[in-house]
């Protein structure tokens, strides 16, 4: 009597490589990039439609419409310091951008916001910094023109 | 008679092949985007501080002037205006003289050029004058201040 064998299993054949560990790598590669793109701080700017005054007050202008008020905000170093002459008044020393005490500072802001309340909208300041203050000094004093809501601020660039 | 078919075949494992297509496409999008930011923008430059500063919603028509020079420009804590900055336009070198001419270009290419200046905060301004100057030559309105939140 011939010997009765059971049917084979069924079995399932899965030919290539195993895949597994790659997609492991690659879905963890793409969680980074999309954890570094979303951490990634987009970077703030101070806006402006600027115009430069080539050569301080009066001459060789931009295209730029200048309106008749023309005010100046002066910055110049002395002993490794700014100091802020606004409109004419009295030179104000500046703070440094990471000096705890902002006083001075905040004193030049008010200064600015209460000038301008007494002005018409269409007046243009210019900012004209000397040629050694520093760019964090320039850009301190156009945040507080922006916070005084100056509509038009321009800044002095003499050439050469 | 009736005859048995092919049975229909069975394989226990997911087909992951679309997976890891649509997977790559995204790792290659990413890699591309930090690429082009990594171009654009410059981690050695200390942008200023400023509380007013805003996000930029329009990010179409625009050109990053990476300034840097903080480190040759700083000699013991005292500015040295007689050392250059370099500045960097979209990950090249460029000269402060042909810097005129460039944006003339871009600004032909794209009458809404936006300008976004990103320079050192510790630079004298005698370094930052030209490309204020620069920006004017081309009729570049537009000019914004990079910063950071203070």
């Amino acid at each position: 009597m011939p010997a009765r064998y059971a049917p084979l299993r069924k079995m399932s054949a899965h030919v290539g490589p195993n895949m597994t560990p790659m997609v492991d790598i690659v879905l963890c590669i793409l969680i980074f990039f999309m954890l570094g793109a979303s951490i990634a701080v987009p970077e703030l700017v101070l806006t402006g439609k600027t115009a430069v005054d080539k050569a301080g007050l009066g001459s060789n202008t931009t295209d730029a419409k200048m309106p008749a008020v023309r005010m100046n905000i002066v910055l110049h170093r002395q002993n490794d310091r700014t100091f802020v002459t606004a409109f004419d008044d009295t030179p104000l020393p500046m703070d440094g951008a990471d000096s705890p005490d902002q006083s001075h500072n905040q004193v030049i802001a008010s200064t600015l916001m209460a000038k301008k309340s007494r002005l018409s909208d269409d007046v243009q300041v210019i900012i004209v910094p000397d040629k050694l203050v520093p760019y964090q000094d320039v850009i301190t004093i156009y945040n507080d023109c922006v916070r005084a809501k100056y509509q038009q601020v321009a800044f002095a660039a003499a050439q050469g | 008679m009736r005859r048995r078919g092919l049975e229909p075949m069975h394989d226990d494992h997911i087909n992951v092949t679309p997976l890891i297509d649509v997977v790559m496409c995204l790792i290659i999008f990413f890699m591309i985007c930090g690429n082009l930011a990594k171009d654009e923008g410059n981690d050695k430059v200390t942008v200023p501080t400023a509380s007013l500063g805003q996000e930029l919603n329009d990010q179409r028509d625009r050109l990053i002037i990476n300034v840097v020079g903080a480190a040759q420009a700083m000699k013991g804590g005292v500015i040295d205006p007689s050392v250059a900055p370099q500045i960097y336009v979209r990950g090249q070198e460029m000269a402060p003289s042909g810097l005129a001419g460039y944006l003339e270009k871009e600004k032909n290419n794209a009458p809404d050029l936006k300008v976004i200046l990103r320079a050192d905060r510790e630079l004298a301004y005698n370094w930052i004058a030209p490309i204020l100057i620069s920006c004017a030559q081309a009729n570049i309105k537009s000019v914004h201040f990079a910063t950071k939140d203070d």
